[in-house]
Formats: C-alpha cells, sequence, structure tokens
C-alpha cells in the first residue's frame, strides 16, 4: 500500500493548481446538483408543510353562473367523510385598486364577505396585523402577494372602484391566503366586514357570487368522490372547479425552470469535468511516461500505479463535494426563500432540510470521478518501460505524431504566410489535439448554455415583444369602464373608440364553461368533467393579437379555440368537434385552432360573444374591458396620459407593456439571480478549465517557448501565440456551440414548461446580445489562456529550457 | 592567470558576475565574482568540471539568464539592465545559440527551425529562404530540409541548430557542449564547421569538457566552482599542431589540480 500512498501523495503536491482546478470544478458540480434537488425538494416541502399547516384547499368551487345551488352542493361535500369544506362564501369581482394614489393594474380583486373564524380550509396566517375573528369595519386583510409585490403595510389605506363609487378600506392584515398569494398571480381575496361587503358591493348590479373550498383527506381519492357528486347533482359541474395543481402550480414553475437549467448545467459540468480528468490523467500518464516506465522496470505493477490515480481523484472528489453540499444550502436557502417569500411568516419553517439524497448525490459524484480516473487511468497499464525511457510516449503515439507533424502538407501553415505569432498559434492546435478538442467542447458549451441563458433572460425581460406566444393579447392598452354614471359605453365608443388615433378595438371578457370528458378520456382524469375559463370576445381576435401554435382564432358563433393542455387532455385536433357547457347549455363547437398559454396552464379555450349569446342573449355585462391598438406612430404612453387627464377614476386605462411588467416583474426578479449565478459559475469553470489545460500544455512546452526567448521572441510574442491557439479553438467551439444553444437547448425548456401549457417557449433572438455572449465566452478562453501563460512572462530561457 | 591581449577588441565583458540558487534553506553559487573579457572573432572554450557552472556562466554571457549581481557589457553596453524589448533584439540579432540537447522545435521542419529566427527577427521572406538554403547547403543537411527533427540523425539535428544560431549573422555564437550528446564522428564533424565559421571572423564562446574539442581554441577559461580557475592562451601554438595544444590544455589543467 505504501507505493500507491507515495505515490498518490506526489501527484497531489507536484500538480497543485491542476488538483485544485480539479476540485474547484468537482464542487461546482455537486454545488449546482445539490443545490437543483434541494430546490425541488424545499419547495415542494415548504409548500406541502404550509399547505397542511393551512389545511390548504385541494379543490375550489366557484359559482357564477347560478346554475348550481351552491349551498346545497357545499352540504353535499360536508356530509362526505374524509372532506372538510369551508363555508359559502360569498364575493364579488372587482378589478382595480388604488394605493398611495397609483392604481394597480391588471388584479382580479375576489372581494370576500368574510365568514366567521377560524377558517376550516385555508386558513389564513397573518404576516402583519392583529388577527381578529373578522375584519373590523373600514378595514381589510389583504394577501402577501398584493401587498409584497405594491409595497402595501397594514395602516395603508386601499381605495376600490365600482360601477358606482369609489370606497376606501384600511389594510388591518397582511396574510398568507395560500390558494391566492402565489407568485406571477393577478388574483388576490381581498377579505372584508360583512357590513363593508354589504355597503359597497352587494348592491352593485348582478348578483353574489359564491366559493366553497374542499380539503380531502386523502386526495388521490376525490375521483371517486366527484363520481358520487355528479350522480348528486344529475349532471357535470357546470360552474368552476380550481383544482390543486394548478393552485400550486405557480409555486413550483420558476424553482421547476431553475432546478431543470441547474440539473442541466451541473451534468454538463460534470461530464467536463470528467473529460478534463481524462485529459488530466492522460497527461499526467504522457508526461510522466518515463518515470512510469522507470518505476515499472523496477517491478511496481501496473494496479499499483492506477491505484495511485484513482486515489488521489477520489480524494479531491471527497474533499470537494462536501463544501459543494454544504454551500448548496445557501444558495437553495436563496431560491426557495425568494420563491416563496409570499408563504413566509415569522412561524413558517423555510429553512432549508437537507435529505439523505443529498448525501447520495455526493456519493455519486465521487463513484463517477473515481470510476473515470479507473477507466483514464488504465492507460499506465499498456506503459511498455523499453517504449517508455525511448520516446517518452508509446510507439504508436510517437509515430502518430510525427505523423501530424508532417509540415508540407497545409500551405497556410507555412512561414511568411501568417503572422509569426498567429502561426505558431495554428501550429499549436494542430499538434495538440486532443487539449483542442476539449477545449472546443468547453467553448462550445459555455457558447451554447451563455447564448441560451441570456436567450431565456432577454425573452423574460423583453416579454412585450411575444406577450401573444404566452397566451395574452397583444394589443397596445387597455381600457375599462369603472363609473357608467360618468362614462356610457356610447359616450366612451363616441369620444375615444372613434378617435382616429385609434386603429381597431375589441371587447373582451370571460365564462366559466365545463367539458365533460368521456370515457376513454377518464381514466386520466379527475372527475367526469373539467371547468376551464373562457376568453369571450365580441370583436376580432386576430386584431386584438392572440395567436395559436396550429390553425386561426375563432370568428364564427360555432368556432372554439383551447388551449395546449385541453388539446392534449381531450386529444383534439384542429377541425375536431368538441362538446362544452357554457352557462349550463350544451354545446358543440368546432375547434379552429389551438394555443399556448402560461396563464391557467393552457387549460382555457376562446370562444366569440356570439357563441354566448346564443344561451344568453344579453351576455355583454361581463366584457368590460377594451383592448385597443393604436395607428402606428401614436405613442401609447401619450394616449393612455390623456385618458387619466381627461377620464380620471371613470375610466381605468393601461398600456399593454405596464401590465405585462406587472406581471412578468416577480418572474424575473425570482430568474435573475439564480440565472445570473449560473451563468458566472459557467464562466468561472471554462477559465479555469482552460486555464488548466494551457498550464498542463505550457508545461509540455516550456523547452520550446524557452527556444522561442533564447531566439530573441517577446514574452508578449510567445503569449500572444498561445492565445491565438486558444482564440482559434475557441472560435471552433463557438461556433459549433452557437446553433446548439439556439436550437438544441430549447427544446429542453419546452418539456419543462410543457406542463405549465408552453409547449414551444418563445424565445427572443437578440442578434446583439448573442454576439455579446459569443464574444464573451470567446474572451474568457483567451483570458484563460493569458493568465496561464504570465509563466512565460517571468521565466528565462534557462529555466524553460531546462524545465 | 593570463591578462587580456591588448591587440584584440573586448565584445563580452563580465564584472563582478554572480549567479545563484536557492536549495531550500542553502544558496548555491553557480557563478560568483567572475570578471571576464572575451574578444572579437576569438574561438573561446569555457572548460571545467561537471556542476562547476561553466554552463550558467555561458547563459549570463549569453544574456539568456539573469544575474544575480554584477555586470555584462557587449561592445560596451550593459546588457544586465536591458528592457524585455532590448534583450530580445540582443538574442534576435546580436547571438546564436547552440544547446547541448539540440533544442529544436519539434513541430518545425530543419527548414523551418534554421528560418525561424530570421522571421521573429523582421526579415524578408525571400532573404529567409535565401540564407536558410545557404546554410542548409553549408551544413550538408539541404536533402533534409523538409524533414522533422525526429526524423533525422542527432548530428544532423545539432548541424540544423548551428545553421539557426547563424541565421541572423550573430556577432558571437554561444555553444553549449554542442557535441556532447553525439558520436565521436557527428561531433567531429560540428567542431570542424564550429572551426571553420571561426575561420571566417565569427565569434565562438563554447562550453566542452572535452580536450580534443578544446584544442580548436583561440582561448581556454578553466572554471571550477563558479569562479575563474585560469585561461590559456593558445593562439600561439599553431592550429595545425593539435598535439601541441592537447597538451598544453593537459598540462594546463594538471597544473590546475
Amino acid at each position: 500500500m505504501y507505493p500507491v500512498w507515495k505515490l498518490c501523495w506526489s501527484n497531489l503536491k507536484n500538480k497543485k493548481v491542476q488538483n485544485a482546478f480539479m476540485a474547484i470544478i468537482i464542487m461546482l458540480s455537486a454545488l449546482l446538483l445539490s443545490t437543483a434537488v434541494l430546490v425541488i425538494n424545499n419547495t415542494n416541502r415548504v409548500y406541502e408543510d404550509m399547505h397542511t399547516k393551512v389545511n390548504g384547499a385541494h379543490q375550489i368551487l366557484r359559482f357564477e353562473n347560478g346554475i348550481h345551488d351552491p349551498y346545497k352542493v357545499n352540504q353535499w361535500w360536508a356530509q362526505q367523510e374524509g372532506v372538510t369544506t369551508s363555508e359559502v362564501m360569498r364575493y364579488r369581482y372587482l378589478s382595480s385598486m388604488v394605493h398611495e394614489g397609483e392604481e394597480i393594474p391588471n388584479v382580479d380583486l375576489f372581494m370576500m364577505d368574510t365568514p366567521n373564524m377560524p377558517f376550516t380550509v385555508d386558513k389564513l396566517l397573518f404576516v402583519q396585523g392583529e388577527d381578529r375573528q373578522d375584519p373590523e369595519p373600514g378595514t381589510a386583510w389583504i394577501p402577501t402577494s398584493l401587498a409584497y409585490s405594491n409595497n402595501i403595510q397594514v395602516g395603508d389605506q386601499i381605495e376600490f372602484k365600482t360601477d358606482k363609487q369609489t370606497f376606501q378600506l384600511l389594510v388591518a392584515g397582511v396574510v398568507v391566503d395560500i390558494s391566492y398569494c402565489s407568485p406571477f398571480a393577478t388574483s388576490g381575496r381581498i377579505w372584508m366586514n360583512d357590513q363593508d361587503y354589504t355597503t359597497h358591493l352587494s348592491t352593485l348590479q348582478g348578483n353574489d357570487k359564491y366559493m366553497t373550498e374542499m380539503r380531502f383527506d386523502d386526495y388521490s381519492q376525490n375521483r371517486a368522490y366527484w363520481g358520487n357528486f355528479e350522480k348528486f347533482l344529475g349532471t357535470p359541474f357546470l360552474e368552476s372547479v380550481k383544482d390543486f395543481e394548478s393552485i400550486s402550480s405557480y409555486y413550483m414553475i420558476a424553482n421547476q425552470v431553475i432546478s431543470f437549467i441547474m440539473i442541466f448545467i451541473a451534468i454538463v459540468m460534470i461530464s467536463i469535468a470528467l473529460y478534463t480528468l481524462g485529459f488530466t490523467i492522460s497527461d499526467a500518464i504522457i508526461s510522466s511516461y518515463k518515470t512510469i516506465g522507470i518505476i515499472k522496470s523496477v517491478g511496481l505493477s501496473s494496479r499499483k500505479i492506477i491505484a495511485g490515480y484513482v486515489t488521489q481523484y477520489t480524494l479531491i472528489a471527497f474533499i470537494s463535494v462536501v463544501p459543494g453540499i454544504l454551500i448548496s444550502y445557501y444558495f437553495s436557502n436563496k431560491i426557495v426563500s425568494s420563491s416563496m417569500a409570499y408563504l413566509n411568516t415569522s412561524s413558517s419553517n423555510m429553512n432549508i432540510h437537507f435529505s439523505g439524497i443529498e448525501i447520495w448525490i455526493g456519493f455519486a459524484v465521487i463513484t463517477v470521478i473515481a470510476l473515470s480516473a479507473l477507466l483514464f487511468s488504465y492507460k499506465a497499464h499498456s506503459v511498455k518501460p523499453a517504449q517508455a525511457v525511448r520516446y517518452g510516449m508509446s510507439e504508436k503515439d510517437s509515430s502518430k505524431l510525427s505523423r501530424r507533424l508532417d509540415t508540407g502538407k497545409s500551405k497556410l501553415l507555412q512561414f511568411g504566410r501568417l503572422p509569426i505569432e498567429f502561426l505558431i498559434g495554428l501550429r499549436g492546435v494542430r499538434k495538440n489535439i486532443r487539449g483542442s478538442l476539449l477545449i472546443i467542447l468547453i467553448s462550445a458549451l459555455s457558447t451554447s448554455v451563455l447564448v441560451f441563458g441570456f436567450m431565456f433572460i432577454f425573452s423574460i425581460t423583453s416579454i412585450h415583444q411575444t406577450i401573444a406566444k404566452w397566451g395574452y393579447d397583444s394589443s397596445d392598452l387597455s381600457i375599462r369602464i369603472d363609473n357608467p354614471d360618468k362614462i356610457t359605453y356610447e359616450q366612451l365608443h363616441g369620444e375615444v373608440l372613434s378617435d382616429n388615433r385609434v386603429k381597431n378595438f375589441s371587447l373582451y371578457g370571460d365564462a366559466n364553461a365545463v367539458l365533460p370528458i368521456s370515457k376513454e378520456h377518464a381514466a386520466d382524469s379527475d372527475g367526469d368533467s373539467m371547468g376551464i375559463l373562457l376568453t369571450v370576445a365580441d370583436g376580432n381576435y386576430d386584431e386584438i393579437g392572440y395567436e395559436n401554435v396550429k390553425g386561426h382564432n375563432p370568428i364564427k358563433d360555432n368556432e372554439i379555440t383551447i388551449g395546449v393542455n385541453v388539446a392534449r387532455k381531450f386529444n383534439i385536433n384542429v377541425g375536431d368537434p368538441l362538446d362544452i357547457y357554457i352557462e349550463g347549455e350544451k354545446y358543440t363547437l368546432t375547434v379552429t385552432g389551438i394555443y399556448q398559454a402560461i396563464a391557467n396552464m393552457s387549460n382555457t379555450g376562446r370562444i366569440t360573444a356570439e357563441a354566448v349569446r346564443k344561451v344568453n342573449p344579453k351576455f355583454g355585462a361581463s366584457l368590460n374591458t377594451i383592448f385597443i391598438n393604436l395607428q402606428d406612430g401614436v405613442s401609447v404612453n401619450q394616449f393612455v396620459n390623456e385618458m387619466h387627464k381627461k377620464y380620471g377614476n371613470a375610466l381605468w386605462t393601461a398600456s399593454q407593456a405596464s401590465l405585462v411588467d406587472e406581471v412578468f416583474s416577480q418572474a424575473v426578479t425570482i430568474l435573475i439571480l439564480p440565472m445570473s449565478l449560473m451563468a458566472l459559475l459557467f464562466i468561472a469553470v471554462t477559465f479555469i478549465i482552460i486555464y488548466s489545460i494551457c498550464r498542463i500544455n505550457m508545461k509540455k512546452q516550456s523547452r520550446t517557448y524557452g527556444i522561442y526567448k533564447s531566439i530573441g521572441m517577446t514574452s508578449q510574442q510567445i503569449r500572444l501565440s498561445i492565445t491565438a491557439e486558444i482564440l482559434v479553438v475557441s472560435c471552433i467551439g463557438a461556433v459549433i456551440g452557437i446553433p446548439f444553444g439556439l436550437l438544441g437547448l430549447p427544446p429542453l425548456l419546452n418539456f419543462v414548461l410543457m406542463d405549465y401549457g408552453i409547449v414551444e417557449v418563445p424565445l427572443i433572438m437578440n442578434g446583439v446580445g448573442i454576439i455579446g455572449m459569443i464574444l464573451l465566452s470567446i474572451l474568457i478562453a483567451c483570458l484563460g489562456s493569458w493568465f496561464a501563460s504570465r509563466v512565460v512572462k517571468s521565466a528565462s530561457p534557462r529555466i524553460l529550457t531546462v524545465e | 592567470m593570463i591578462t587580456a591581449n591588448s591587440k584584440k577588441t573586448v565584445m563580452i565583458e563580465a564584472v563582478d558576475l554572480c549567479k545563484s540558487y536557492s536549495t531550500g534553506s542553502e544558496q548555491f553559487h553557480a557563478a560568483k565574482n567572475v570578471n571576464l573579457e572575451l574578444y572579437k572573432g576569438d574561438f573561446t572554450v569555457i572548460m571545467g568540471s561537471s556542476g562547476s557552472g561553466k554552463s550558467t556562466l555561458l547563459y549570463l554571457l549569453s544574456g539568456l539568464d539573469s544575474l544575480s549581481s554584477g555586470k555584462v557589457y557587449f561592445k560596451g553596453q550593459q546588457i544586465d539592465g536591458y528592457s524585455e524589448k532590448e534583450i530580445t533584439d540582443f538574442r534576435s540579432n546580436k547571438i546564436g545559440y547552440v544547446y547541448q540537447s539540440i533544442n529544436l522545435i519539434p513541430d518545425f521542419s530543419l527548414f523551418e527551425n534554421v528560418a525561424f529566427p530570421g522571421y521573429v527577427a523582421g526579415r524578408g521572406k525571400n532573404e529567409i529562404n535565401m540564407r536558410t538554403t545557404n546554410l542548409l547547403k553549408m551544413m550538408d543537411i539541404e536533402l533534409q530540409a523538409d524533414r522533422l527533427p525526429s526524423q533525422v540523425s542527432g548530428g544532423q539535428q545539432q548541424r540544423a541548430a548551428i545553421a539557426r544560431a547563424l541565421i541572423n549573422s550573430p556577432e558571437v555564437i554561444f555553444a553549449d557542449e554542442p557535441t556532447g550528446a553525439l558520436s565521436q564522428e557527428q561531433g567531429t564533424i560540428i567542431l570542424d564547421i564550429l572551426t571553420e565559421i571561426n575561420h571566417k571572423a565569427q565569434s565562438i564562446v563554447m562550453v566542452t569538457h572535452d580536450i580534443k574539442a578544446a584544442c580548436r581554441a583561440d582561448r581556454l577559461i578553466l572554471v571550477k566552482d563558479g569562479q575563474i580557475d585560469g585561461i590559456l592562451e593558445l593562439s600561439k601554438y599553431s592550429p595545425e599542431d593539435m598535439k601541441a595544444r592537447e597538451n598544453q590544455i593537459f598540462l594546463f589543467m594538471s597544473g590546475k589540480g
């Protein structure tokens, strides 16, 4: 055993820089893998812990069309064993809230008449304010999502606009309302005092809407309950159902994306680490060929030489993996607490929990490294002492190298054709094929990851450019009449919509619908029906910029377009008929298009207002939003400001850009830190590996550099030639990496987001940014080699030639 | 100690030259207070036992290594204070260096190895090609011009190395045991070449431990423990009378113990 330890110790001691770099790469791989797993596990755990703690709802039934009696339905569910139900809660919708004089756009507010506390399902947890039976008159409790994203504190006044009046409430509590405070959510429940509700909202046009929530002891059994429930109803449930998957999805989506990217990068990094390991071991064997030959000639077995390498790298892996996993705790804590901030209360347990999986990850990384060391060091087995002493490499490798160096082949590489530094660099590429291939691989990966990462972040930050592809309209602005006493639709039409700056407009609203699930699809589903939210437009879908991945927008009253997840669940394609219940009436519509939408995970549909009017000729009240496109060259902001000045509170106006920013600024906040961190890690790893390879190569070439110096080349010229070599190979790598980053990686992201309703992530190719990333990748490689070649500057020709 | 011959022009002068290396806790002095003059057109040989510091002295005189203290002058100019640009210009244009281990660039052909310093010095392609071809002819290796160093014999490699040292018409050639790695026959060819170019007024400083090789010199400098132990003027003996030179060297070396 002594010779093995001696060999291992000598390798550790003599190649400190190489070993340190290998340790850093292994540590970063373990860090990323462990962070990804911790983030996934703990996001689920934090959510599930909180969901259990507050007795979170698995399903929320909303009664908005008067089809079913909410109290009877609630009573039926309350009688079921294994199901806990909330009280029936009445509510009204509002879509406007003002805080400190600024309107908060793009919110769907459920103005709740707070039932008696304590709640049986979806208990509210107070983050700020006094935990009371119900809000005092004149006050309200608001969810963390609304409070944090708009910087609203207890004691602040918030103002609401109805079609009759505006009224103010004082914020008396900021609460975790688990079903309605997820990231990216645009809806929230405002908990009001019964007296305020009756005064301000009951008197509004239309009827109260109702909501009841259910929690199952065993959620997997809910299908059996639903079978009985629909038997009790005698029809499918024709109102809206929000289920656990859609409630929890927004908590998970950001971390799913982050974790996917982290796992991908970690795997790439481990692959690089393994390849670098192979390169390092092969190089160590080649550079120690003579030594190994001599050691073998004095009787040390190949097995023991190999054991020396395996021990060396297993030790390095062990030393690196432990801190990698420990540091992952810090990063995952940051990521989880950022994405789950809306669930954070003083008593909630947001701390990251380690589990056995992290230990297994560490163990797996160490095992993979040890096995790779075994595989690569097997080369030592074939060292023939005589050949080793004679050639310093195997006879085969020696003749291969001679063949490669046969100079008459390339005219380009002849002296006088290119600057001397560049020529030497190019010749270096040809000579050092293995190292060049490794740098090409690393540059290709680094370019692809940087290009893809940039494209993804740029696409999210510039989402207004592709908003239609995320399932939203792409009109210039939205207008809603908030006070019909001050301005009627007719007046609006006359004064605003007929303005010659307005290019086109459409009225927009929504309706709930139910899709009955046939027997063939029942096995995959939790119930016999599926509730979907319908977008209803009185106007032209094409004009307001809705897009489809297949087919076209609905034009006639018998046409519908559906979200990709509806199409997948029901196995429907363009041209197929679709049975659907709207306001309790059954229709058979033709599917004219399929679209993707992040909202409601593409479990939605789009129909024309005429389709709804076939059942409800008076339908129109809920078409309360008008999407407007302005003529080219007209300033949207100027138009919006004009509306604000002219109509004040009577009209709610917002540019599409501001609405989009409202929704996606949270996504940017959550994604930007981990994505930037990963990009930095990748940049660091690329730099380290290229630095390391160059150092290895320079050691081999030091005699040549000494000769260069002795015949009058400056250190600068030699370093430039080394950098030119890396420049050439990293450019080749970048050329390979670009298509991979632009075309190869996006499908992987599509795969992650498919369940969330996005089958083709709309990525924006920003030429300047992409070129910037390519240049960055090449620059990192060149800097790695430039720094590695510093030794040439200080060393004299004597040192270099003797070394 | 024989002093400088006043009829000759001093080309290189070393004043209190010192070079020491750290070997862990101890300092090893490879050159200690060396004072020396080398003359233009001379064939100077530096001899000494293994580890005496003769190669170190050659590196220091040629500007290939830095001094610990002291000064080196080349034609009156102090080279140890040169900037990097000046020292590289000096290496490129003023000197040629021939190593014992030959040190041709393994992935360059013999032609390229010889021509390369010409490109580094910024000469024109045609001039370099012409000079390289002539030098290869002179060294009798023109037929091997396109071969890699690994594809020719050690003697042919060393001849290419001498040609490389000559490509920029240096004022002095430094040769560190140029025959050390060669057979006697190959070694003689190399020495003949060096003698021949010296006869064309080329200054040569050569390190050797071979008395026969040293017989070719005009002056012999004996180094011991990093110091000059003695200088023997051989020019007063006829170059044809190699036996007399050999005997003088033998006596000189014996006298020095």
